[in-house]
């Protein structure tokens, strides 16, 4: 078995304004499974997350994904931002959005070719948007334009899958769309990295998790670490829980 | 007539020159205009179109008008400008476009103090401010289609980048996207283009050029292709009609340019098919118009269940508007057959007409019970809010709720919900007016019409499902016992509580 983590964090310090978000993490993945990023507002997850991408100054550790530093890799990861940074009147289609994806693999001065297009309507048609290809982004719903950033994001064809909060704004509908996608590309080998906020659903979605306030409080199994323990370790006073016929069901406020 | 009008003047080389230059200054701006505008950067192409003018002088003094010394000058100045705007920003407290204003105005200055030193040389501060089409000479002409060139091959080459850059920064860095190489690039193709268009416009003006076209555009597509040829029509259009104005007229051919396309972005703000203004006054203008007949009809099937007069002066009486505001809407519901007049005075629905009542009514009702049981608001306000919610709502949409709050019967107030097939249960009662003493009721509905009044009957625990008896009545006013309390209530309350005898 290869046992070179798909993405290695040594020692990773993250600080904005000299204020620490993210402070001396190590981390090794590797698992197969779905991993998903928990922790309180402020705990530095969508940090984490744009660390890995070196998004945001690396005050001092080290990142490599795939064994290689991540500017080699950059292809091989596809990220899809928080809903909230998007100009959602930008004369853009669907279509175009989608073709982003592609960008990393097509070269500075080319056109999208043939093959190009082909993977962007598959990817559209992988997230049931087939009606909507040629609709400017701010006409859709908000389930809809989550549906649109998924398939940018697999129309890039990488091997890594960050995805920032995913499920905020989203339909019942298109959350289950989004779990199902995230399955079928585990299912072919590939990571997938969720930060999430709503504690309620973790344990059906997640097969590992990253459990972080700053510091890294745990990461593992989730039936091993998703624990009241863990938990008021990692949200501190401001976790409620109740107990309910063995489920645990967390509020973070 | 046209003749003398357009073609006559290009008789003259130097207005042949002029129109060219115009027209490719009105393109160029055009393209690149767009991308200011998705990116806002609006105020920096003002910021950089004023701080060229440094770097055009220094240039000026040492190589001379008409060189190519000018562009690169310019593009020197406009890079350091960035460069200094981007410095102050990540190295201080200074906001962005504090760091804008401080520099612009500071390199502006600077460029009309090394002017006012040069006076000897006839150089007129006056031509780089306002521009001088008609003093295009055929070297400037030359340069211009160069860097036009330059500009509009970038935008093709470069679109990939371009667009990602400006629509979602973060994944332009993330897939490997140099953003800030990018922006400075960007910086310096402007640079470029408003020394461009120097000579046609100025310094002052150029900004417009610049925005407007691309203003406009945007507010007649959705698409970022289109937008740029759009863009650069309008610019050339604008710069064609302000230089013939200014020849004709003898107006500063670049405030003529900057007042024609400012004319063409009014004109397409009021008219656009989609964005603009009127077309969207039109819609709200056709939705009151909508929405009155559904309360039209809405109104009459009430007034019908209660067994009242459905002449169309109690419609708008019921409805609290002026009997004029109501004859249109009628005609149009007739003509639809949803209404018809059986002796020619009293309104009353046909079958589709009572559809229609019912599908606003199962809104309205369905938002009155969402919003008590989902949002938690007062049982007395439920009703107005959801007289603005109940229109235009696709059925999936209220058969979502329906589903949603598990298909109630009856919605806060007791009125019972009309089905998703549009079959209604209604209920067997009375007003409790009509409840002789000692006898006794149970509450089925509260007609929610006054807000007051139901605040009041909620209060006092008067809501459906409670069970009362009729202790004395006198003038109008009945006392009733509930349990072991007493209540009096005027006439305004007993004839909208609905009782069920017992």
């Amino acid at each position: 078995m290869n046992s070179t983590p798909v993405i290695d964090i040594q020692n990773l310090t993250v600080s904005y304004h000299r204020k620490p978000a993210i402070r001396s993490i190590n981390l090794q993945l590797k698992e197969n499974g779905i991993i998903g990023i928990i922790g309180p507002n402020g705990a530095g997850k969508s940090t984490l997350l744009k660390a890995i991408l070196k998004l945001v100054p690396i005050e001092h550790g080290n990142i490599k994904v795939l064994g290689q530093p991540v500017d080699k890799v950059r292809d091989k990861i596809s990220y899809v931002p928080q809903k909230e940074i998007i100009d959602w009147d930008f004369p853009v289609t669907v279509k175009d959005v989608v073709m982003m994806g592609r960008y990393a693999h097509i070269g500075a001065i080319q056109r999208p070719s043939h093959r190009d297009r082909k993977i962007v309507d598959e990817a559209i048609d992988k997230v049931s948007m087939n009606e909507y290809k040629n609709q400017q982004i701010g006409n859709l719903s908000g389930g809809q334009q989550q549906r649109v950033f998924l398939a940018r994001a697999l129309a890039q064809e990488s091997e890594i899958l960050l995805l920032d909060e995913p499920f905020v704004g989203v339909d019942a509908a298109t959350e289950q769309a989004i779990i199902d996608l995230m399955h079928t590309l585990n299912d072919e080998g590939k990571m997938v990295i969720v930060v999430n906020h709503d504690l309620g659903k973790v344990q059906d979605y997640f097969d590992h998790l990253i459990m972080i306030n700053q510091w890294l409080i745990a990461y593992g199994p989730t039936r091993e670490v998703f624990k009241p323990e863990l938990l008021s370790k990692t949200y501190g006073g401001r976790l409620t829980i109740l107990q309910k016929t063995e489920r645990l069901f967390g509020v973070a406020q | 007539m046209m003749y003398d009008l357009f073609i006559e003047p290009l008789q003259y080389q130097f207005m042949q020159r002029a129109l060219i230059a115009s027209v490719m200054v009105g393109v160029i701006n055009g393209a690149l205009g767009c991308f200011i505008i998705l990116r806002r950067m609006a105020f920096i192409g003002d910021a950089m179109s004023h701080a060229v003018l440094p770097g055009v002088v220094i240039a000026f003094m040492v190589a001379g008008k008409g060189h190519i010394a000018l562009f690169l000058g310019a593009v020197f100045a406009g890079i350091i400008t960035a460069l200094l705007i981007g410095f102050v920003n990540r190295n201080s407290r200074t906001k962005e476009d504090s760091a804008i204003g401080v520099i612009f105005i500071g390199m502006f200055a600077l460029g009309v103090l090394l002017i006012s030193r040069l006076r000897a040389v006839h150089l007129d501060l006056q031509h780089f401010l306002f521009g001088d089409p008609l003093g295009v000479s055929p070297g400037d002409l030359w340069l211009t289609a160069i860097i036009g060139m330059v500009i509009l091959g970038s935008i093709i080459l470069f679109y990939k980048q371009l667009q990602l850059t400006s629509f979602d920064p973060t994944m332009a860095t993330a897939i490997g996207m140099n953003t800030a190489l990018v922006h400075y690039f960007l910086m310096g193709i402007l640079s470029m283009t408003i020394v461009a268009s120097l000579q046609a416009v100025g310094i002052i003006l150029v900004v417009a050029m610049l925005i407007t076209p691309g203003a406009t555009a945007y507010l007649l597509t959705e698409r970022l292709p289109r937008m740029l040829m759009l863009a650069s029509i309008i610019g050339a259009v604008a710069a064609i009609v302000g230089l013939y104005i200014s020849y004709w007229m003898n107006y500063s051919s670049g405030a003529a340019m900057v007042i024609v396309v400012t004319l063409i972005f009014l004109l397409t703000l009021v008219f656009a098919p989609k964005q603009g203004i009127l077309i969207k006054a039109i819609q709200r203008k056709r939705a009151q118009e909508r929405h009155l007949k559904d309360d039209i009809l809405k109104a009459i099937y009430h007034l019908t269940k209660d067994k009242k007069d459905t002449g169309i002066e109690t419609i708008a009486d019921y409805l609290g508007t002026e009997l004029p505001m109501l004859k249109k809407p009628v005609q149009r519901l007739k003509q639809a057959h949803l209404l018809y007049t059986p002796d020619g005075r009293t309104l009353q629905l046909t079958e589709n007409g009572e559809k229609q009542a019912l599908k606003v009514i199962r809104s309205h009702r369905l938002w009155e019970t969402y919003l008590t049981e989902k949002a938690g608001l007062g049982w007395e306000h439920v009703d107005e809010e959801a007289e603005r919610l109940e229109h235009d709502l696709p059925d999936a949409l209220v058969d979502e709720i329906d589903e949603r709050l598990g298909y109630p019967e009856t919605d806060p107030h007791g009125a019972p919900i009309p089905k998703k097939d549009g079959t209604i249960r209604e209920t067997e009662d009375h007003p409790l007016a009509s409840l002789q003493v000692g006898e006794s009721g149970i509450i089925t509905r509260v007609s929610d019409q006054i807000p007051e009044v139901l605040a009041t009957l909620w209060k006092a625990g008067l809501v459906p499902n409670v069970q009362l008896t009729v202790t004395e009545r006198d003038n109008g006013v009945i006392h009733i016992q509930v349990g072991e309390k007493k209540f009096t209530l005027d006439n305004n309350a007993t004839s909208r509580v609905m009782v069920k005898k017992v």
